[in-house]
């Protein structure tokens, strides 16, 4: 009796751990049946072309850019500069078979873009290159010209076995209100078709027109993948 | 262990086994063409189409939700613009649209995808009677719809992706590509090579830059460049780095832009007619590391060295040859005593005079010794 308890035991352990592992294995593999042979498929379909900001765990975060504060001048000032993007938040690009030539990241505003307080009613320009950026030279009223330096940006793989070829950083330059993006990263024709880069530390400065008021101000811009 | 537990510790790896297969994530949001033509690899990345006046193409992206979560996915369409250095961008929502921008109408603008899902938009092209022959390019923009950082003061930072629209109003195409410059920068760390050419076509044109770098000898000993987009009418520039040779020298950098002459073949496909421009050879003159230096000064000054030694040598023997005349030993003569007389070093005479140990000489005998 106890002998046939023991056996019946052993039985439902043996029948349960079978049930657990074709059950797992249902969910990673598909069976054909056959007389004599098995054919195992498997489909990977090309992902996309996408960029995002992440922290360290490769979490989507949301980013900004700040200056240190500045004293009311009677003088046009520039900024420090600034950095987008740091060691511990990242801006991450995967190309999944999405992006067969190669790929752009550029940095930009809408032309009419200007810094803003809260209420509108203090602006300064992004894009204008009047008086080396203190000036109004443009179709609006303001003055005000930033920078970005690519150069200054670490840009490496992010995962093995993607490669830095045909990847590089954009010159250092600043918005005109005829160019009004700016290339943070180019990878030509000959780069991978499948991988995944990080970058961070692109510079950003920003020059002020003299006499502008004292207020917080803000602005936008938009990061764009395309490929080419 | 109780059969219960048993169950209950089965059931659970059933669920752990059955998660872990579909747990895979790759990338984030995105989208690719919907439709791409399987004669054209390049339509599974951008759109490329020919495009008669007034006509109208159907076409559809594929918006892609890779991510873990679900996700709210604005779709517009702009005209594209030159990024500096003359990249391909696309332009803001807010500048005002007067190219392809205007052309596209899109059948959704906003989709809401749950994770490792997808929906194809489809959307139309219509070209007005009144666009001019020649390539017209512009953008499909895929933003998340989500808040950017807090707007109390300094820079908020959007994302967005898009897909290239390539279409092509045929006429008169002309493909022509000049080489501007090459420039050859130098600070103390690196070279910088900064090529530029113009697109004075009406067509984009996929290039292939080549920067060739020789040292003295005529070895290569580095190459830069790569395959670019450059759009019509536009001048692209390019920056590549190379960190200084350690040993310095002499170098020189040729520029080679190639590209595909053929005007009836479309973007992303090729006819074999390539055209190579070579570019101004440009030669710079590298400082070596200052360790390499003075290594490579030491060597010169063994070098000159070893010149003035060989040149004093080969003078002395001139002049031995010319001067020196065949003077006949006289009895109790040797090379010693000769040495003497003549003021000369003993192994001089008996070099000249192919004398070999015990260098004994004969009464008469001839040998060349100086003058008196």
């Amino acid at each position: 009796m106890k002998k046939n308890m023991q056996i019946d035991k052993a039985l439902r352990i043996i029948a349960l751990s079978l049930v657990v592992v074709i059950s797992g294995l249902s969910g990673l593999i598909h069976l054909a049946q056959a007389n004599t042979s098995t054919t195992l498929n498997q489909t990977i379909n090309p992902g996309s072309l996408t960029m995002d900001f992440k922290d360290n765990s490769e979490v989507s975060t949301t980013t900004s850019v700040t200056f240190g504060a500045l004293a009311v001048s009677a003088t046009c000032q520039q900024t420090a500069t600034s950095s987008l993007g740091s060691a511990t938040q990242r801006i991450w690009i995967d190309n999944l078979n999405a992006a067969n030539n190669g790929w752009t990241v550029s940095i930009g505003a809408a032309t009419s873009s200007l810094w803003h307080n809260v209420a509108s009613t203090s602006k300064y320009d992004f894009n204008d290159a009047g008086g080396a950026g203190c000036t109004d030279g443009d179709a609006d009223t303001f003055g005000g010209q930033m920078f970005i330096d690519p150069t200054a940006a670490t840009i490496a793989t992010g995962s093995v076995p993607t490669t830095m070829t045909g990847v590089s950083a954009g010159a250092a330059t600043a918005f005109t209100s005829a160019a009004s993006n700016v290339t943070l990263i180019q990878a030509a024709a000959g780069s991978d078709d499948i991988g995944k880069w990080k970058a961070y530390g692109f510079g950003v400065s920003q020059k002020i027109p003299a006499n502008q008021s004292s207020n917080a101000y803000s602005f936008d811009l938009t990061v764009t993948i395309v490929a080419n | 262990m109780t059969s219960k537990k048993l169950v209950l510790l089965n059931f659970s790896l059933f669920l752990l086994l059955a998660q872990a297969a579909g747990a895979v994530e790759y990338g984030g949001i995105g989208g690719r063409p919907a439709y791409p033509r399987p004669d054209n690899q390049r339509t599974e990345s951008i759109f490329i189409h020919s495009i008669e006046l007034g006509e109208t193409k159907k076409e559809g992206i594929k918006v892609l939700n890779n991510t873990g979560e679900e996700k709210t996915i604005n779709l517009y369409a702009v005209d594209s613009v030159v990024s500096s250095g003359g990249a391909f961008s696309c332009a803001q929502l807010g500048d005002a649209q007067s190219d392809v921008g205007n052309w596209i109408k899109l059948t959704k603008t906003e989709v809401t995808l749950k994770p490792s899902t997808n929906e194809v938009v489809d959307f139309s092209i219509t070209a007005p009677a009144n666009a001019d022959v020649g390539e017209h390019n512009g953008c499909i923009i895929l933003q998340e719809k989500k808040k950017s950082a807090a707007q109390g003061s300094g820079i908020a930072i959007n994302f967005r992706t898009g897909l290239r629209v390539a279409l092509m109003v045929p006429g008169d195409i002309k493909k022509n590509l000049e080489i501007v410059e090459m420039k050859v920068l130098k600070d103390a760390t690196k070279i910088t090579y900064s090529p530029s050419v113009k697109n004075t076509g009406n067509v984009s044109i996929d290039a292939t830059i080549k920067i060739l770098t020789t040292n003295l000898f005529g070895q290569v000993i580095v190459e830069h460049g790569g395959g670019y987009p450059i759009l019509r009418g536009q001048r692209s520039d390019w920056n590549f780095e190379l960190a200084n040779p350690y040993w310095g020298g002499w170098f020189k950098s040729s520029m080679f832009v190639s590209y595909d002459i053929d005007v009836k073949t479309e973007i992303g496909k090729s006819s074999g007619n390539i055209k190579t421009l070579a570019g101004p050879a440009v030669w710079f003159f590298v400082m070596p590391a200052p360790l390499a230096l003075l290594v490579e000064l030491a060597i010169l000054v063994l070098l000159f060295t070893l010149l003035i030694y060989v040149f004093v040598r080969l003078n002395r023997l001139r002049v031995i040859k010319k001067t020196w005349q065949l003077t006949s030993v006289s009895e109790n003569d040797d090379i010693l005593s000769l040495a003497k007389k003549y003021d000369v070093d003993w192994k001089l005479i008996a070099k000249i005079n192919k004398l070999e140990a015990p260098y004994t000489i004969k009464t008469g005998q001839k040998l060349k010794l100086p003058p008196n």
